[in-house]
């Protein structure tokens, strides 16, 4: 589910980069600081960008540090401590994933989830107060998501996208710390850009698992939506890469209105990235891996310059 | 004009007025309130879904709205802009050397395929690169 949100490096200079790598290597750190070691695994390059958008709303300076770690014993790496952004990132990362293990524990759709929960749930005491009330609305939400999987009952892709693109909107909006011109159409603004993005993520992991799901006789919402007829996945994905990509990519045009919108005081250029190139590049993996090879949102086609290995499917007609 | 078509004419008026006002929710509320669905009512309930995020569902009730009333060209411009509206966004990406280098290919030599080192692997050799004065993997 997480780890799709990231930086097109080709595109970022150097400083850029490395500032994105200071925020992810300072979301472990927190996580380190705040639950312990065996929480760290749960480090991803999502909550790093929700900490990232969210520190720059404000002109506070980062704090920087260079220290060593597990996966850099020797050579020192540049890593942000003390920062609010991110000790709320990793309180919401914990939080997520621990809702998520309880979820599937209880469906008992796996034993290892029923396990990785009991190892995270020492860690809840831990959770500051200010967190409170998004703990609510995340597990509130979670189970209303899973009783629609669960049920099948349902009628359109956005109807199943809500639950989980609330619970990133309202991570986003109640962030207990102020932001740079806080008033309530900024909190607005951080509502409507986190569920945007909330849509995007939930949507590119569906897309991602699809083929997965399918062979597995898995819960997808797009095999369960478009799929009426039983088609393979190759045709599947070929019928509905259209639909798909006209949600997908309004989801990004959003996350890019939005983001103008908002009042961001430093880091602009790498959010620019993130959203502009990062996610974009995402999502047309994701979609060259699922064989709608050479075929693009665009209309074009690149059939004789395409190298891919898989080029089982014959490219869409534009 | 009958007063039935005065009324609601009155009552799409005041649901435009909420839309314009930002009242999206009591818009919503008072429109699927309304058990006849012209294609008035599509259309400014494809507003509401707009703003809310909800684009397949918005695209459905223009296109609803577009064959209810064939003859409004406000309907259809909407629906056209709604059509091309990611453009703006996915044009960024796609007009890019990176793009055009690979041409949309998703293959690089960091897939599975290719590569049969694990994470320890790898950090080992990284380490001992740098410390003969490389650095094998730069982000580690």
């Amino acid at each position: 589910m997480f780890g799709y949100v990231t930086p097109l490096k080709d595109e970022l200079r150097i400083h850029e980069y490395n500032t994105f790598k200071s925020y992810y290597c300072g979301l472990c750190f927190h996580l380190k600081n705040e639950f312990g070691n065996l929480p760290r695994m749960v480090l991803n390059y999502d909550m790093t960008f929700l900490a990232l958008v969210l520190d720059s709303l404000n002109t506070e300076p980062i704090y920087t540090k260079m220290k060593h770690c597990l996966t850099s014993p020797i050579k020192k790496k540049p890593i942000i401590l003390d920062n609010k952004a991110l000790s709320y990132a990793a309180h919401i990362n914990i939080n997520l994933v621990y809702y998520k293990l309880l979820d599937d524990a209880i469906d008992n759709k796996s034993l290892r989830s029923k396990l990785c929960a009991q190892l995270i749930n020492p860690y809840k005491k831990k959770f500051s107060s200010s967190v409170y009330h998004i703990n609510s609305v995340i597990q509130d939400n979670l189970q209303q998501l899973y009783a629609l999987e669960k049920g099948g009952n349902f009628s359109s892709i956005d109807e199943i996208c809500d639950p989980f693109s609330l619970i990133v909107a309202h991570i986003f909006k109640s962030y207990p710390h102020p932001v740079t011109d806080d008033n309530e159409l900024v909190r607005e603004n951080l509502f409507h850009f986190g569920y945007a993005l909330g849509k995007w993520i939930y949507m590119i992991d569906a897309l991602d698992d699809l083929e997965k799901d399918m062979e597995k006789g898995k819960f997808n919402p797009l095999n369960l939506l478009y799929n009426k007829d039983s088609l393979s996945y190759e045709d599947l994905i070929r019928q509905i890469q259209d639909t798909i990509a006209f949600t997908i990519l309004n989801c990004g045009y959003n996350c890019k209105h939005y983001l103008t919108q908002l009042p961001v005081a430093k880091n602009k250029e790498l959010l620019e990235n993130i959203i502009s190139l990062g996610m974009m590049d995402q999502y047309t993996k994701v979609m060259h891996s699922c064989g709608a090879k050479c075929s693009h949102s665009d209309g074009s086609s690149n059939t004789s310059s395409c190298q891919c290995k898989k080029d089982s499917i014959n490219p869409k007609t534009s | 004009m009958t007063q039935s078509e005065n009324i609601s004419l009155n009552f799409y008026e005041e649901i435009k007025l909420m839309i314009e006002n930002g009242k999206h929710t009591l818009a919503e509320a008072k429109l699927k309130a309304e058990n006849e669905k012209t294609s008035e009512w599509h259309f400014l309930y494809s507003l509401i879904l707009i703003q809310k995020t909800w684009f397949d569902s918005a695209k459905e009730h223009l296109q609803r709205a577009v064959e209810l009333s064939p003859e409004n060209a406000h309907y259809k411009n909407v629906l056209a802009k709604l059509m091309s509206r990611y453009h703006h966004y996915s044009d960024d990406y796609y007009r890019r050397p990176y793009y055009r280098r690979r041409r949309g290919c998703c293959c690089c030599c960091c897939d599975d395929d290719c590569c049969h080192f694990s994470c320890c692997d790898l950090i080992c050799l990284d380490s001992c690169c740098e410390c003969m004065g490389g650095d094998l993997i730069e982000c580690i």
